[in-house]
């Protein structure tokens, strides 16, 4: 990128997932294992993508494909004025002109600013919902109303996430893990316990693939998403808290939500969860307290 | 004597009595006809009275009249074309002919009509009573009514008043209302397409603020006339009296009421005739409405007037139903959003592809042939038309060329450009050049053209038969082998050459001529692309161009993008008008290589990026509620139609209202605490209650307003919410200004609804 030499390398590296949503919303779909290296700043090419996922800029198709999801004006969750949005989705620099173009024409503030390696986060303030609405119909872009609580509430929760009936893994396999309550992690345990158990969350690692079976009863397995079973295997309990003042949301690092509820919960205040590492957990800033409420509800984990 | 005076006293007396008889006969005939002017009107005698005065026809049964037809009650054409010839004086003489034709009808018409009419009804009462149907009587009696109601003009309402007087009365109902959108159909019509000329309001917010002006604009009559044009449902429901009143009278005349429109512009109906005068598209015989509409009696003119019928008297007259030009539609279409068909990239005259050449050389016959091989940059078709004399269309080979195209080597075919064309549109060059040199390339059979020579790498020249001298010179100043010549081979045209076996092992010294440059290995040209966000393989984000190198360049090389002259920038890249526009883009060096790249176009332009259903089956397939059924893409949540999902903390009461219709409960959720609802037009407020306490609800604006030319109609349990909202008096949640005036509209609206149910 001839126009970033200049530039210092974390300056490089940072404008790098700026220059990689655009690539992708040029793209607009593709393969994990195609975006070049050298948008990667030698990050994980599935790292990067979960986290734009979970930013709602792109979706995962597949387990290796993306595509980009359309431009939407995601309101924060606030109690009133000034109303806030974020700009979530697909942007070029086409886009972002009309954008600032339309926030110019009604008066709205755009702010871009940036945390971390995620792209630079845009934030529309109106003193009004209806500017925003104006604003969202000027660039053609979707407004979408409370996105975070809307997000959840229009998601299963982890108790009835769809999972896929299969028969129990048997034959030989590399290894087996079960996803301990009481510990909350990963240990070891074998294909003979697997199948013995009544219930549990195991992933069997085959010498071609790796699965995760979640068993609720002695004949009654299935497929399912790995963080949605690590979340039914720690339901009702209580791990989750949220601070009143901080108002920020933490679960422990092994119960980090399915893709959609992270996302809900990152689009309160449009910026990536981060990791605690003195406490092992997982962090969600800004969480409002209705947002708290469908949290807990579709993850089913308890405030401590 | 005596005798005789009394018999003459008697028969004097006789012939007074039968004079005295005769008068009172003459006097009653008179005032039974005065009397008559002010009875009330049966239904059955006056469809009696009009049929009568109707002409039979040579069967013997009445000809169908364009009046009203009393069965129903309502009224016909000519009793709404006061108020048309309020905005259409042109068509007065029409009705002044239909007057004459059918004045039964007329007469009835009359007589029902006020008595302040003066001069109207004598006029009618005398064709009446002496049965002298004239034109040119009927013609005054037409300028008398027209008179009498340009007088009332000053106050609109009083046409409708009367109008729904006369619906009332023929109907025998008692109510003293009438018909609100039959008569509102007949008034609101010549009014119809005013261009809105005015600012876009800046927010949605205003817009519901000015909303009176929009409406003095004529643009409120919009929801008017296609509120009666949704169904009948809708027309019979709004029979209340309000419709009729004076706009004085009338409590919610803000928010798009046609009486406002009518009354604080009475004089903008004739501007608003001019623009639908001017809109209304070309009549059945492909002749302009405007011009059929100032000839009387013309079928175009009828079939304008059948357009101004409200629905009613389409009903009434089932046989005359047929498709009208779409007055209405187009009205809508002046406030829709104009969709501009531009051409498609695949219509517009792409930039030139490369074309290279293909040399195959047959020692056994001695015989050379040409071919061309047609580059296939992305979006190219797989099947192009070569505009090529007796060439039949080429396929694609693969997904980077055409098929070869064979070329009769015809003796000026090397000396200039070679350009083709394609039916589809599309177009292919290399530039003209004094040799022209071919390599081996491993993916093809013979020899493919290059720009220049590489070192340690066979080629044949082609060139004119008086450079051979030259050629092998050059040849052999980059340390190649002798030249062979392939003198008096097939194909070769006269006056041409071909040479192989140039190997050049050096570069030339001293360097070469520019016109024999491409020989010399030291002056191989590169044409390299730097910079830029590169999408695919050359091909490169709009706004982020490469940066064209090429090198190095020898002296007298020219340079040319997409076929225009290229400059080098301080920098050194090369660019030339248009070379970062979306598209294919050809950098071509003479002598020397060519390069294709592509810009690719900004999504953003082309229409954006899909909305699509990135987690279709996370409740299932069967699930029915409207959170099963939304669909979540990124950080956006609509209905599968694009419908608007809304959510809430579940409560007992829970509704999203639209500003102009749509009341939606909200589907409380058993397993979260939510509650969702999907509305198909954005929601403007949500009432969340948990009692019936004022206390106990709230009003929350949503920040939106739904359009109100779509679909508008009487929503009736839409106004019963908000009426009892209103009664309630919630608090009104994260409202601005603006959103308390679009709830005031609301209120007003829904009063409006709720009085005419």
């Amino acid at each position: 990128m001839e126009e970033h030499k200049a530039k210092s390398p974390a300056d490089l590296e940072e404008k790098m997932t700026d220059i990689l949503l655009e690539w992708m919303s040029f793209r607009g779909s593709g393969r994990v294992n195609d975006l070049p290296a050298d948008l990667l700043a030698g990050e994980s090419a599935h790292r990067v993508v979960e986290s734009l996922a979970v930013l709602g800029h792109v979706e995962f198709v597949d387990n290796d494909v993306w595509r980009v999801a359309p431009p939407v004006l995601a309101c924060l969750p606030v109690d009133g004025a000034p109303y806030d949005a974020v700009l979530c989705g697909a942007r070029t620099a086409e886009f972002l002109s009309r954008l600032s173009a339309a926030c110019e024409e009604h008066g709205v503030e755009m702010v871009a600013s940036r945390t971390g390696d995620q792209p630079e986060l845009v934030r529309v303030s109106s003193p009004a919902r209806s500017v925003l609405s104006a604003v969202a119909d000027g660039v053609g872009l979707i407004l979408q109303r409370s996105a975070a609580f809307t997000l959840l509430a229009c998601t299963p929760t982890a108790r009835d996430w769809p999972r896929t009936p299969c028969p129990m893994v048997s034959g030989r396999v590399d290894a087996v893990r079960r996803f301990s309550r009481s510990r909350l992690r990963w240990v070891s345990s074998t294909l003979v316990e697997a199948r013995a158990s009544q219930s549990g969350f195991f992933r069997i690692k085959r010498d071609w693939d790796s699965v995760s079976v979640l068993k609720v009863g002695p004949r009654d397995s299935a497929y399912v998403d790995d963080r949605v079973g690590r979340l039914i295997v720690a339901a009702n309990m209580r791990v989750a808290s949220w601070d009143a003042e901080t108002r920020i949301f933490s679960v422990p690092k092994q119960l980090f939500p399915p893709r959609v509820i992270a996302r809900a919960l990152a689009l309160c205040t449009g910026t990536s969860p981060y990791i605690d590492d003195a406490s092992r957990r997982i962090c969600f800033p800004g969480v409002s307290p209705d947002v708290v409420k469908m949290a807990l509800a579709t993850t089913g984990l308890r405030l401590r | 004597m005596p005798r005789l005076t009394a018999l003459i006293i008697a028969a004097a007396s006789v012939l007074g009595v039968i004079g005295v008889w005769l008068w009172w006969q003459r006097r009653a005939r008179v005032n039974e006809v005065k009397r008559g002017q002010q009875r009330p009107v049966v239904p059955g005698r006056d469809t009696d009275i009009g049929q009568e005065s109707r002409p039979l026809t040579e069967d013997g049964t009445s000809p169908p009249s364009l009046d009203a037809t009393p069965e129903d009650g309502s009224r016909g054409l000519d009793e709404a074309s006061p108020t048309s010839e309020i905005a259409d004086g042109g068509r007065s003489e029409h009705r002044e002919a239909h007057l004459g034709c059918e004045s039964g009808s007329e007469s009835a018409e009359t007589e029902k009509r006020p008595s302040t009419q003066g001069q109207a009804d004598g006029e009618v009462a005398r064709m009446e009573s002496g049965n002298v149907i004239d034109e040119s009587v009927a013609g005054r009696a037409a300028d008398a009514i027209r008179s009498a109601d340009s007088e009332r003009s000053g106050a609109l309402h009083a046409p409708e008043a009367e109008c729904s007087q006369d619906h009332q009365t023929r109907s025998g109902s008692e109510e003293s209302g009438g018909t609100g959108p039959t008569t509102t159909q007949a008034y609101a019509v010549p009014q119809a397409p005013v261009p809105d000329q005015s600012p876009a309001p800046d927010t949605w917010a205003d817009r519901e603020c000015d909303e009176d002006a929009v409406t003095k604009d004529g643009l409120g009559q919009t929801s008017e006339t296609e509120e009666a044009q949704s169904g009948e449902e809708s027309s019979k429901g709004r029979t209340g009296s309000d419709a009729h009143q004076p706009p004085e009278a009338q409590p919610g005349r803000h928010s798009g009421d046609q009486y406002e429109g009518q009354e604080n512009d009475g004089g903008d109906h004739s501007a608003g005739a001019v623009s639908a005068t001017s809109q209304r598209p070309p009549n059945k015989d492909g002749e302009p409405a405007t011009e059929a509409r100032t000839v009387p009696g013309d079928e175009g003119d009828a079939d304008h007037r059948q357009n101004l019928e409200p629905t009613k008297e389409k009903v009434r007259r089932p046989s005359e139903q047929k498709k009208q030009p779409a007055v209405y539609r187009d009205r809508r279409g002046l406030r829709r959003a104009v969709v501009q068909t531009s051409r498609s990239d695949s219509t517009k005259p792409s930039p030139p592809a490369e074309v290279r050449l293909r040399l195959l050389l047959d020692p056994v016959q001695r015989r050379a042939d040409l071919s061309v091989i047609l580059a296939r940059p992305e979006g190219f078709p797989a099947r192009i038309s070569p505009l090529l004399d007796g060439h039949s269309p080429v396929e694609a080979f693969d997904a980077s060329r055409y098929d070869d195209l064979d070329l009769v080597w015809t003796d000026d075919l090397l000396d200039g450009e070679l350009r083709i064309q394609s039916a589809e549109g599309q177009q292919w060059l290399r530039a003209a050049r004094p040799i022209h040199l071919f390599a081996d390339n491993a993916a093809e059979s013979g020899l493919i053209s290059v720009g220049a020579a590489r070192q340690d790498v066979p080629h044949a020249v082609i060139c004119r038969a008086d450079k051979e001298g030259a050629v092998r010179a050059a040849a052999m100043s980059t340390g190649s082998p002798s030249l062979m010549s392939h003198d008096r081979w097939t194909g070769i045209p006269d006056g041409w050459i071909v040479l192989t076996g140039h190997r050049p092992r050096q570069a030339a010294t001293p360097p070469l001529p520019i016109d024999l440059s491409s020989l010399n290995p030291g002056t191989a040209v590169e044409i390299s692309l730097s910079g830029g966000l590169a999408v695919r393989e050359k091909e490169y984000a709009q706004g982020r161009p490469p940066k064209i190198g090429i090198a190095p360049l020898p002296d007298g090389a020219t340079v040319t993008i997409g076929g225009i002259a290229a400059t080098q920038t301080p920098d050194g890249a090369w660019e030339a008008p248009g070379w970062e526009t979306p598209g294919h883009h050809l950098v071509d060096v003479v002598p020397g290589p060519s390069l294709t790249y592509r810009i690719a176009a900004d999504p953003m332009a082309a229409g954006g990026w899909q909305f699509w259903d990135a987690h279709p089956e996370r409740f299932g397939s069967g699930s029915r509620e409207p959170w099963g059924r939304a669909v979540i893409c990124g950080a956006a949540v609509q209905g599968p139609e694009g419908e608007t999902v809304i959510a809430a903390l579940r409560l007992p009461v829970l509704v999203a209202l639209g500003s102009h219709r749509q009341a939606v409960r909200l589907t409380p959720r058993c397993d979260v605490p939510a509650a969702v609802a999907m509305t198909s037009e954005p929601a403007s407020f949500l009432v969340a209650a948990t009692g019936v306490r004022r206390k106990q609800g709230r009003l929350v604006w949503l920040g939106s307003v739904c359009e109100r030319g779509s679909r508008s109609h009487a929503d009736h349990e839409w106004a019963a919410i908000v009426r009892s909202i209103a009664a309630r008096r919630l608090p009104l949640d994260n409202a601005d200004r603006g959103a308390e005036c679009i709830w005031r509209n609301t209120r007003q609206r829904a009063r409006r609804i709720w009085r005419r149910k």
